[in-house]
């Protein structure tokens, strides 16, 4: 359950920002003009696991529904705002979004996700400096606002497994128009780091010398992304840790055994990832489609090949819609065999072989989006996930070892209101 | 001089949220009717700078955000005009320019027109060269001139 406390804060500030928004009044600058959006989802997720995991909508969540609680209304629940300062100087604006959702231990409470200062030099380029959206996919600046799609959140596919949604660093954006075609190119460079809690304790992520490019061209109802990024990273905790150690211990005398620690490395390791998107609206059509493809060179991030369609149809103010996702590893793991030597090393391979699970699955969804009054939406959706191999325990977490593998489908019912101002 | 620092809350602000989820349950069966909707005429003060806009223009203005120098306006969501006007101009329903217009917004990549009910529209018009909106053709006020229009599909 969302913290009383962190959700009462929130909400009391937004109250006060609001109200001291209605004591600067209406005048004119010469300060600049103010701007403050926002967004909210008030989500409750079931999920029929059996008591035998949770489910999570992001790879950095530690708890939801299945096993630590019937209903979860924390996981896709949010709460946001945006303030965007048009500095006097005109070239010059100041962004922030601070976000209180809840975070990898269990509390709900506000982050400011983005924080930068933005520079436009010219009206087809500018330069954003601090804290923006890490470039990841075709919805990475939206991933939080749910009123921007049909399904009740991002793709899982496509955006669970990234525990990360903001880059500190700087990045270039240019437009380009041309006729009827729009191309936004998007270059950044960066560093981030977060903390992915468990029940065995916390692993810590460090994505250094991140460099990303983007494009993105549109044309009337159609959309079209390319982008990927290349990053130093390195994922380390007690267990990785440890097991590396002991393979890396057994290696001296089993040298076969180096290549096996070197999966567990706690240094630095590259990891690269490329999405495509294809995205058409015309009414009373939605259609998306978006993949990726990551590369990684330790077991700590995982190989995938991911991908997502959706397809809605809008009827005045109803849109029931169908999606599709399936996560896959593109090198398929192998255990080791059993080496015939001392104990240690024997101990460490069994270790080892324990340790690679997997997120195969697929993903089905069907759903509803109801488009209200007042800025708000009113969404249903059913997924079903089916694990697709014996190692897999998708996107569940708290997982009994009886959960990896297991046939039967998963499924989650989720219903959510929108709002956005 | 006192500085001041404009601030606007967009749409209806934060107090609409608590009256927004009071009232969302009467305004369920709320929907617009865009097909009733006759020819809509996009239009500025007549002593206004633009004289002519092509659709793709008007496209730019108000759905990316690309205004210039303009000041484009939104009726109500509630209006089946506004209704009309984008699924003639951009073939997007309600909920699909709910979805453009977040990401115009939270990508801090531009934001919507301003939206004002059909007599501040009116107002505005009449005060503000720079202020540009759509009408539908009978009912548009006097001192306007008309730089577009939209017809509903044969």
């Amino acid at each position: 359950m969302p913290s009383p406390r962190g959700t009462a804060s929130v909400a009391a500030s937004c109250l006060l920002l609001a109200l001291a928004g209605t004591a600067v009044g209406a005048d004119e600058q010469p300060w600049g003009h103010l701007h403050v959006n926002g967004f909210a989802t008030l989500a409750a997720t079931y999920a029929d696991t059996d008591g035998q995991a949770d489910f999570r909508s992001a790879q950095f969540q530690s708890a939801g529904s299945g096993r630590s609680r019937h209903w979860d209304f924390a996981n896709d629940s949010n709460l946001a705002l945006q303030l965007t300062w048009d500095t006097p100087y005109e070239p010059l604006r100041v962004v922030t979004q601070a976000i209180a959702a809840n975070d990898t231990h269990d509390d709900f409470k506000p982050r400011i996700d983005w924080l930068y200062l933005g520079w436009q030099p010219a009206p087809d380029l500018s330069i954003r400096f601090g804290r923006f959206p890490f470039p990841s996919g075709m919805y990475s600046e939206t991933r939080w606002v749910n009123s921007s799609r049909l399904e009740v959140r991002a793709p899982q596919s496509i955006y669970a497994p990234l525990p990360v949604s903001s880059l500190d660093g700087a990045d270039l954006n240019h437009y380009l128009q041309s006729g009827p075609w729009l191309l936004r190119s998007r270059l950044s460079y960066g560093q981030t780091s977060t903390v992915i809690a468990s029940r065995f304790g916390d692993t810590e992520v460090d994505l250094r010398s991140v460099i990303s490019a983007a494009f993105d061209l549109n044309r009337d109802n159609w959309r079209l992304y390319l982008g990927g990024f290349i990053s130093d990273t390195r994922v380390t905790s007690p267990q990785s840790k440890g097991l590396h150690d002991a393979l890396h211990e057994q290696a001296q005398s089993n040298p076969s055994l180096n290549a096996l620690a070197d999966d567990y490395t706690p240094d630095y390791s590259r990891v690269w990832q490329i999405d495509a998107g294809i995205e058409y609206l015309n009414a009373p059509w939605t259609v998306r489609v978006e993949g990726l493809y990551r590369n990684s060179q330790t077991k700590l991030v995982l190989d995938l090949a991911n991908w997502n369609a959706t397809l809605g149809y809008t009827e005045g103010r109803l849109t029931p819609f169908v999606a599709i996702g399936q996560m896959r590893l593109h090198e398929p793991w192998r255990q080791q065999a059993l080496p015939s030597g001392p104990p240690g090393a024997i101990a460490a391979v069994a270790a080892y072989n324990a340790s690679l699970v997997t997120s195969n699955e697929t993903i089905l969804s069907v759903g509803l989006r109801w488009d209200l009054d007042h800025g708000l939406a009113l969404k249903a959706q059913l997924d079903r996930h089916q694990l697709d191999d014996e190692q897999s325990r998708g996107v569940f977490t708290n997982n009994t070892p009886e959960f990896v593998g297991r046939q039967a489908a998963i499924h989650v019912f989720t219903l959510a209101l929108d709002y956005q101002f | 001089m006192c500085s001041r620092l404009r601030l606007t809350i967009s749409s209806n602000g934060l107090c609409a949220l608590v009256s927004a989820l009071l009232m969302a349950a009467p305004g369920l069966a709320h929907g617009a009717e865009p097909d009733e909707v006759g020819i809509i005429a996009v239009v500025m003060r007549s002593d206004g700078a633009v004289r002519k806009l092509v659709r793709e223009e008007v496209y730019a203005i108000f759905v990316l955000d690309k205004r210039g120098n303009l000041q484009p306006l939104d009726l109500p969501e509630t209006d089946p005009v506004r209704a009309a006007f984008y699924m003639r101009l951009a073939g997007k329903s309600l909920g699909m320019m709910r979805a453009l217009r977040s990401t115009l917004v939270f990508t801090g990549a531009g934001r919507p027109p301003k939206q004002l009910e059909l007599a501040a529209v009116h107002e505005r018009l009449a005060n503000d060269p720079t202020a540009i909106a759509y009408l539908p053709m009978p009912d548009l006020p006097l001192g306007v001139r008309v730089v577009a229009t939209l017809a509903p599909a044969p």
